[in-house]
């Protein structure tokens, strides 16, 4: 079971966001989307979703012409994380995890939560970590556990594929690893993963493939070793990379760092592994 | 659970009351009422206290054949509370109707009410005076209906357009609809035309959703945003055409009809309106109630909605027309009564929660019993004059509403 992905572009308002991408996802992977601010990170997850309209292209699962499933399929097969949710409304945890089942009820209908519903919501609260906090209102929560919320809603939908939109963003570096770990883990219980992320040392950590994207489209892509290198790292984002490893998971890590201006007048600071060091000590001075 | 829920605190004044017919409307006058305020106050409070509260408390004791974990039974608290809520509301809803009826200048008794239910409906003959028989079933009971299923409807139409738009502010009237409706109810009662004052506020009406959905559409599609500020424009354009109207025209009687219908009034209301009334309540409101599921993916945005598989534009389409035109049809009998459809749903919204499966039904018994209560006021209250039934509903509305929201406000924080 793969996803396959066919020079899909993404056209909005007149302008070309992803631009002919192409990639193939085997079950149980995760995929890490990486590349600068606007370079349509998102936007690819969205068309992905149905919730922007793919102007070229095709996108496949098993059989499956995904462009061509009716949005309530779709909701079956995959769901999606966004970075963020806000709601007015005084939701519990649990009712905001029901949302999550919708896809599986009938539209029309009288009466409360199925049985199987309720285990569900039960499973996927327990699987995202929420299960404590299931009472609690949705907009009391922090940006951590609302985030674990939305996964656990995801989770709900029983999909097959699982979207998130720059997971790890505005988290403690307790929930970013946290999350990290889910991910690991429900990609090796055969759901496959496709993350936009920020950061490259946790693309590193947790993705299987990494697509870069640059101006909307596919600039490199394969392994996290053989793409996350410093050229790469230097074309896409135009900063200095030293690709580090992890003392214990001989994981990589990127230590990064503005390139040195020409003819700056700190020549003498050429060793300096790090500029916002170096401003910061400058600053101190 | 929800057995013991309603009986320990709701259901035993009730019973009382269709029991014991006889004992005076004064009485019965109060009951609702008093019930009303028991349920706002019962329900949430400190949360152990409250008669509905102790329900679920007292299941967890009686209920051990699977471990339930304390959330669980909280979460159940709501469901509960709804469906308690819901049947002491039908039980009220009846009894309200029965009473109601007595109330008048001619004095007659809840015993005659029923009694000549029972001969219309069969049973052996009532017993009353022609008279008496004629008051009850050609005067005040299709009054009563009216009243109730206007209230159903408006209230049902307010939760449903607060969900779609996502607008705490918005109510049946939104889209220009009661706007609308006068323009074409004024043009009626200028031209000395009575009879066809419900078909032209009806046509009003649908003219300005028409506009409005049309501007929405021609701005781009029909978001929470667009589609308010469609209705705005609507509304202000249609608001105009009536002072202009009634400026223009207007003088003495049709002045005062005039100013009664556009403050809302039921005082016309006959067999023809309750069955209209009620009949567009059910066919309409039914499937707007099967459907409330959809209106809680609504919670978290469009975006989210889609992610859930709901096809957001058809269903706001769909639910849209279908309340503008329960709407409008509401509208043409009654005039543009306002404050039910957008108080009573925020405060079933706080009794309940914001569950739609339970605010909808919830909601049209609550509208049902609080404007029939209101349409009795305005007929009773300064008889033999009448006062428009909207001023009664903000009059009675209002100061409930402050209470809830205030009572939130200390318990939420």
């Amino acid at each position: 079971m793969t996803l396959v992905l066919e020079d899909v572009s993404v056209d909005l308002g007149g302008t070309r966001i992803v631009d002919a991408v192409s990639a193939v996802l085997p079950r149980g992977t995760v995929t890490g989307i990486i590349g600068p601010n606007g370079a349509g990170k998102s936007t690819l997850l969205r068309a992905l979703a149905g919730l922007v309209p793919v102007s070229g292209g095709a996108i496949g699962w098993e059989d499956t012409d995904l462009l061509r499933l009716s949005v309530r399929r779709r909701a079956r097969l995959l769901a999606l994380v966004e970075q963020s949710a806000h709601t007015s409304e005084p939701l519990t945890v649990r009712e905001v995890v029901e949302l999550g089942r919708m896809p599986h009820q009938r539209a029309l209908r009288f009466g409360g939560t199925s049985a199987e519903d309720a285990a569900a919501v039960e499973d996927a609260m327990s699987t995202a970590g929420c299960l404590d906090l299931a009472e609690r209102r949705f907009t009391t929560l922090s940006g951590g556990q609302q985030q674990r919320v939305g996964l656990a809603r995801a989770l709900a939908q029983e999909p097959q594929l699982l979207l998130l939109d720059e997971p790890t963003n505005h988290l403690d570096p307790h929930a970013q690893l946290r999350t990290l770990g889910l991910m690991r883990r429900l990609a090796n219980d055969g759901l496959t993963l496709i993350a936009a992320l920020h950061d490259l040392t946790h693309a590193a950590a947790v993705c299987d493939t990494v697509l870069v994207l640059r101006d909307g489209a596919l600039h490199a892509a394969g392994d996290p070793d053989s793409v996350l290198t410093p050229d790469t790292i230097r074309e896409v984002y135009g900063v200095e990379a030293d690709v580090l490893r992890h003392p214990r998971s001989l994981a990589p890590v990127f230590a990064l760092s503005l390139p040195e201006p020409q003819g700056s007048r700190s020549a003498g600071s050429t060793s300096s592994p790090n500029a916002v060091m170096a401003l910061r000590g400058q600053a101190a001075t | 659970m929800t057995t013991t829920g309603h009986e320990t605190g709701l259901a035993p004044p009730h019973a009382g009351g269709d029991a014991t017919a006889a004992s005076g409307p004064e009485v019965h006058g109060r009951g609702p009422e008093a019930q009303a305020a028991r349920a706002a106050t019962g329900g949430r409070g400190a949360g152990t206290g409250g008669g509905l509260g102790t329900g679920p408390g007292l299941g967890l004791g009686a209920d051990d054949h699977h471990q339930r974990s304390p959330d669980r039974v909280r979460s159940g608290v709501r469901v509960g509370r709804a469906l308690g809520l819901g049947l002491v509301l039908v039980v009220v809803l009846a009894a309200s109707v029965c009473v109601a009826v007595t109330l008048g200048p001619a004095s007659i008794t809840v015993a005659d009410v029923l009694a000549s239910l029972g001969a219309r409906l069969g049973a052996s003959a009532s017993g009353l005076s022609p008279m008496e028989d004629g008051i009850i079933w050609n005067l005040r009971m299709p009054r009563v209906l009216t009243a109730a299923a206007v209230g159903a409807g408006l209230a049902l139409c307010g939760a449903v357009m607060q969900a779609t738009t996502r607008n705490p502010l918005s109510d049946p009237y939104l889209l220009g609809l009661s706007s609308g409706a006068s323009v074409g109810a004024v043009v009626a009662l200028l031209v000395g035309a009575q009879f066809l004052l419900p078909a032209a506020a009806f046509i009003g009406a649908m003219a300005a959703l028409l506009a409005t959905l049309g501007l929405a559409q021609l701005a781009g599609g029909l978001t929470p945003a667009r589609t308010i500020l469609a209705g705005v424009a609507v509304s202000s354009l249609a608001g105009a055409l009536t002072s202009l109207l009634i400026f223009w025209n207007a003088q003495g009687d049709s002045y005062r009809n005039i100013l009664s219908w556009l403050m809302g009034s039921l005082s016309g209301a006959d067999w023809h309106d309750g069955v209209l009334g009620t009949v567009a309540v059910v066919v309409i409101g039914v499937p707007l109630i099967a459907s409330a599921r959809l209106l809680d993916a609504f919670a978290f945005g469009d975006d989210a909605a889609v992610s859930l598989g709901v096809r957001v534009e058809r269903v706001r389409w769909l639910m849209l027309a279908a309340t503008a035109v329960l709407t409008g049809i509401l509208v043409s009998m009654s005039g543009a009564i306002g404050f039910v459809g957008l108080v009573v749903p925020h405060a079933v919204r706080l009794i309940v929660g914001p569950g739609y499966r339970a605010v909808l039904p919830v909601s049209a018994l609550g509208g049902a019993v609080l404007l029939l209560w209101a349409d009795t006021l305005a007929r009773t209250a300064f008889d033999p004059r009448e006062l428009p039934v909207g001023i009664v509903t903000a009059v009675l509305g209002a100061p409930v509403f402050a209470l809830l929201l205030a009572r939130r406000k200390g318990g939420a924080a």
